[in-house]
C-alpha cells in the first residue's frame, strides 16, 4: 500500500510502532485496521483540497476526490458488482475527449501520488505527457473501493465519466465521510 | 525605526469609550452586527462596510441595521477602500489624536487586510487602533472538504519579498477546522520548522472540535510545534508570533498563514505589517460559497489595542502621559 513512498509508510507505519512500542505484543488487526482507516482518512482530506473545475462549470465546489470517487465506484462495481468479470477494469486511459480542465487535475492528483502512470503515450514509460498515458488508483485508496493490488484491464477514463450518476447539485464531502466508506 | 507599537489585551467589559471611528463589515452572519450593537454609541462615527456578494442569511438584517442607525457605508466593488478609509479617518481626526476600532468579526482576509493596513499607515504617534472580535457561540462544525480556490496574499503590503533560496524557511500555521488545508500548506511549502497555533477559545465544546477536526494535531513526520494561545489574551499571541519572527527573520524566509479565527488573521497581518517585508502572509480562499452558514456570537468581545509610541517612549512613560 506504500507505493514505496517515504511518507505514506512512515504514516502508516509510525501509529502502528506508536501501539506496538511498550507493550511487545502483536497489534490487533482492528486496531491495525482502524490506524490504516485513519491514515486513509488523512490523505483523502488532503486531497480533497485540489480543486477540480469542470469544463461546462456544472459545480464549483468539486475537488479530485469526487473524481477518484467517480473511477473508484467504477472499479469497485467491475470487482464486486452483480456480473462477474474474468478480467476486470483496473487501471484507465486519460483519452483524447477527457477536456484540459481535468487533465490538470490528474495532474495535480498524481503529484499527491492518488494516481500513478502505468504507462504513457508511448506505452513504454511510467513518466511523459499525462494524455494518453495508462493511470491507476494509488494502493493507499485501494480499501477505499475495496479492490485488489492488481492491475487488471484498461480503459478509457471518458466511458467511466459517462457511467457516472448524473446530479444536479454534488454534495460536498464531509470529514465524517471518510470514515463512513469503510463500513 | 523612529515607531514602535505597544500592544494590550482589551478587557470587552471596558470598551474603549470616545474612540473616533468604528469600522466593521456587515456580512452575512448575524454577529456581524454584534459589537456595533454594543459599541457604536461610544464612538463618534461608524463606518459599516457592505460587501458586494454573499447578500443572503443575516445579510438584509444586518443591512437594515446599519441603515436604521444612519451608518455612512462603504461598498466593497464600488467604493475604493483605501482612499475611503482615509477620508473617514481624516474627517474623525480630534485634537487629542486618531482613536480607530476596527472589528474584524465578519471581515474577509483581503478586506481586513486592506482596513488594517490604511489604518496603521494613517497613525501617528500618540494614536490608537484597537481591532476587537466577537467569537461565535459554538455550533458542531460541518467539516465539509472544500477545495481550495484561491492563495495569494490578501494585501501586496504583506506579500513578503523575493529571498535566497539558501535560506530556511519557517511557517507560522494557524489552524481551524480545516485539517486538508493545513496539510497542503505543509506539503507544498515544505518549510523547515513550522509554529502551529491552536486557539482555545470559551467553549471546552469548540476546542474538543478543533482538536477532532485535526486529528489530533498529528500532522505527519514534520518538524513542527504546536502552540496554545486563547482568544482572552490576544497580546500575548501577538508576543509569541513577534517574537518568533523576530528571532528569525534574518536567517529565514517567514511565511504567515492564518487559519482559524478572525483575531489571528488580524494579528498576523499585523505582524506582517510590522516586519514587512520579512513575513509573507498568505491567505487560502476554499470555494465555500454554497455552504455559507449563519454565526452567532457567544455574547463577548475580545481584542488588542494598538499604541504607536516614538521608539524611545517607555510603555510607562506613555500609560502616564495618557
Amino acid at each position: 500500500m506504500c507505493e514505496g513512498n517515504p511518507r505514506t509508510t512512515i504514516a502508516l507505519l509510525r501509529p502502528l510502532v506508536r501501539r506496538f512500542v511498550g507493550t511487545s505484543r502483536p497489534v490487533p488487526y482492528e486496531d491495525q485496521s482502524i490506524l490504516v482507516e485513519e491514515a486513509i482518512a488523512k490523505y483523502v482530506s488532503l486531497l480533497s483540497t485540489i480543486r477540480w473545475n469542470e469544463h461546462n462549470g456544472r459545480s464549483r465546489n468539486l475537488s479530485v476526490v469526487n473524481l477518484i470517487d467517480i473511477i473508484g465506484d467504477y472499479f469497485s462495481e467491475e470487482i464486486n458488482g452483480l456480473v462477474f468479470k474474468s478480467e476486470p477494469s483496473l487501471t484507465f486511459r486519460v483519452d483524447q475527449s477527457i477536456p484540459k480542465e481535468l487533465v490538470e487535475a490528474i495532474g495535480s492528483a498524481m503529484n499527491q501520488g492518488a494516481f500513478i502512470m502505468i504507462s504513457d503515450e508511448s506505452g513504454l514509460f511510467d513518466f511523459g505527457s499525462i494524455q494518453q498515458a495508462r493511470l491507476r488508483l494509488s494502493y493507499l485508496l485501494c480499501p477505499l473501493y475495496h479492490l485488489p493490488l492488481i492491475l487488471g484491464a484498461a480503459v478509457n477514463l471518458s466511458r467511466i465519466l459517462a457511467k457516472r450518476p448524473r446530479r444536479d447539485v454534488e454534495r460536498v464531502l464531509k470529514q465524517e465521510d471518510l470514515f463512513m466508506r469503510f463500513g | 525605526v523612529n515607531t514602535r507599537y505597544l500592544v494590550r489585551n482589551i478587557d470587552g467589559d471596558k470598551l474603549p469609550k470616545g474612540a473616533s471611528l468604528l469600522i466593521y463589515c456587515v456580512g452575512f452572519e448575524s454577529r456581524s452586527k454584534f459589537v456595533a450593537q454594543k459599541y457604536s454609541d461610544l464612538t463618534h462615527r461608524t463606518l459599516a462596510i457592505v460587501y458586494d456578494e454573499g447578500h443572503t442569511l443575516s445579510f438584509p438584517d444586518n443591512l437594515a441595521f446599519a441603515r436604521h442607525r444612519g451608518f455612512p457605508t462603504l461598498e466593497l466593488g464600488r467604493d475604493n477602500l483605501e482612499e475611503r478609509l482615509k477620508e473617514e479617518i481624516l474627517k474623525t481626526e480630534r485634537s487629542e489624536g486618531v482613536r480607530v476600532v476596527v472589528d474584524v468579526s465578519s471581515m474577509n482576509r483581503a478586506v481586513m487586510a486592506g482596513v488594517l493596513v490604511t489604518v496603521l499607515d494613517m497613525l501617528r504617534h500618540g494614536d490608537t487602533l484597537s481591532i476587537l472580535y466577537a467569537p461565535s457561540k459554538f455550533r458542531e462544525p460541518g467539516l465539509e472538504l472544500l477545495p481550495i480556490q484561491r492563495i495569494g496574499a490578501p494585501h501586496p503590503r504583506i506579500s513578503g519579498e523575493v529571498a535566497s533560496p539558501r535560506k530556511g524557511r519557517v511557517l507560522l500555521l494557524g489552524v481551524g477546522f480545516e485539517y486538508g488545508v493545513s496539510l497542503n500548506i505543509l506539503d507544498s511549502h515544505e518549510p523547515d520548522e513550522s509554529f502551529v497555533f491552536r486557539p482555545i477559545g470559551f467553549d471546552d465544546k469548540f476546542d474538543d472540535a478543533v482538536k477532532r477536526a485535526n486529528f489530533g494535531f498529528d500532522f505527519g513526520e514534520r518538524d513542527y510545534e504546536v502552540i496554545d494561545y486563547h482568544l482572552n489574551n490576544a497580546a500575548a499571541l501577538y508576543d509569541d508570533i513577534s517574537s518568533l519572527v523576530v528571532s528569525m527573520k534574518h536567517s529565514t524566509t517567514i511565511l504567515a498563514v492564518p487559519l482559524g479565527p478572525k483575531l489571528l488573521s488580524a494579528i498576523m497581518i499585523f505582524v506582517g505589517y510590522v516586519h514587512q517585508p520579512s513575513v509573507s502572509v498568505i491567505r487560502y480562499s476554499l470555494a465555500s460559497w454554497n455552504y455559507r452558514h449563519d454565526v452567532t456570537p457567544a455574547g463577548m468581545v475580545v481584542g488588542i489595542e494598538i499604541t504607536k509610541v516614538p521608539s524611545t517612549a517607555s510603555s510607562d512613560e506613555f500609560a502616564k502621559s495618557r
